[in-house]
């Protein structure tokens, strides 16, 4: 992976680009991706959110700190595109885009696939509180919406997405 | 079968493209180039200090128009209202001026005998008590 950190200048005040943005990149595509179920969108998010952190240069009081708002803006970011006229109005040939782009094995590309059929609500749900491994309250904190509806997400997500497991036989 | 474990195992297969840190390493640069130049046009190009007067002078200029404008739209539409309001006569029948010079003619005529019979106080007499009330 290219390192940025020695390549900008410290005068820029973005000495420590090359760090986060190793850090930080695969959770933000995979955030994104999950958001808008697609490649291509979820890369133009993910640069969009690093350029707005560089840019904005914001202090945070730690690093969960750091990474709160980076989800944070990345799902408003994706939320923005979802509600743009050109997404609304757009047909993707492949919705999720998976087929060529995952290179991990079949099962797991379809159990993402499973997950990405979900509603926007149920899937930032359960990968937030399955992979990233945040608690109800935090991702309510996150996503904008109360506890209860985000108890109430995941239910009901994890239940369709066994269902969606069992109807295909990878249960 | 473990859902989490599932999750995980499907989500660890996913990564973000290779070249993404020098994708945005180009878009800064970009932003900072052009920063950059535009500074150095500005630069390039004379100095030219306003002051606080000549910074609202354009302001000043548009108000002192308009309110030019507003006067003389205003001026004109007074002005043609005045003729219309005073120069009726054209329009009106000559039976009906002959029928009101007749009427103005008795107004006066009562105006005279009521001045003849002493109701009316003239200003004279009014100037004479003011000035009696003054000296006292």
């Amino acid at each position: 992976m290219l390192s940025l950190q020695n390549k900008i200048p410290e005068s820029h005040g973005i000495s420590m680009t090359g760090r986060i943005v190793e850090q930080y990149q695969d959770m933000i595509f995979r955030t994104a991706l999950t958001m808008v179920r697609n490649y291509a969108d979820a890369e133009d998010i993910m640069q969009e959110v690093f350029l707005k952190y560089f840019r904005s240069a914001p202090a945070f009081l730690n690093e969960e700190h750091r990474k709160a708002w980076l989800l944070r803006v990345t799902i408003n970011e994706s939320r923005n595109l979802l509600k743009s006229f050109w997404k609304s109005h757009r047909i993707d040939l492949d919705p999720a885009g998976l087929m060529q782009k995952n290179s991990g094995t079949n099962h797991h590309s379809d159990v993402l696939e499973a997950v990405l059929k979900l509603p926007e609500k149920y899937r930032i749900a359960i990968y937030l509180y399955y992979y990233e491994e945040y608690s109800v309250k935090e991702i309510a904190g996150l996503t904008g919406r109360s506890e209860a509806s985000v108890a109430q997400h995941l239910v009901r997500g994890r239940n369709r997405l066994r269902k969606i497991l069992e109807k295909e036989e990878f249960l | 079968m473990n859902l989490r474990k599932e999750i995980r195992k499907a989500y660890s297969s996913v990564h973000a493209p290779e070249d993404t840190a020098e994708k945005i390493r180009q878009k800064l640069y970009q932003k900072e180039s052009t920063h950059d130049d535009s500074e150095s046009e500005s630069d390039s190009l004379p100095e030219i200090r306003r002051t606080g007067l000549g910074r609202h002078a354009g302001l000043i200029a548009a108000a002192a128009v308009t309110g030019l404008v507003i006067g003389i739209s205003v001026q004109s539409m007074l002005s043609r209202r005045t003729e219309e309001v005073f120069q009726p006569a054209a329009k009106v029948p000559a039976e009906v001026t002959e029928n009101i010079t007749e009427s103005e003619s008795e107004s006066e005529s009562d105006l005279n005998n009521s001045e003849i019979s002493g109701n009316t106080v003239s200003d004279g007499e009014i100037l004479s008590e003011q000035e009696i009330d003054y000296h006292e």
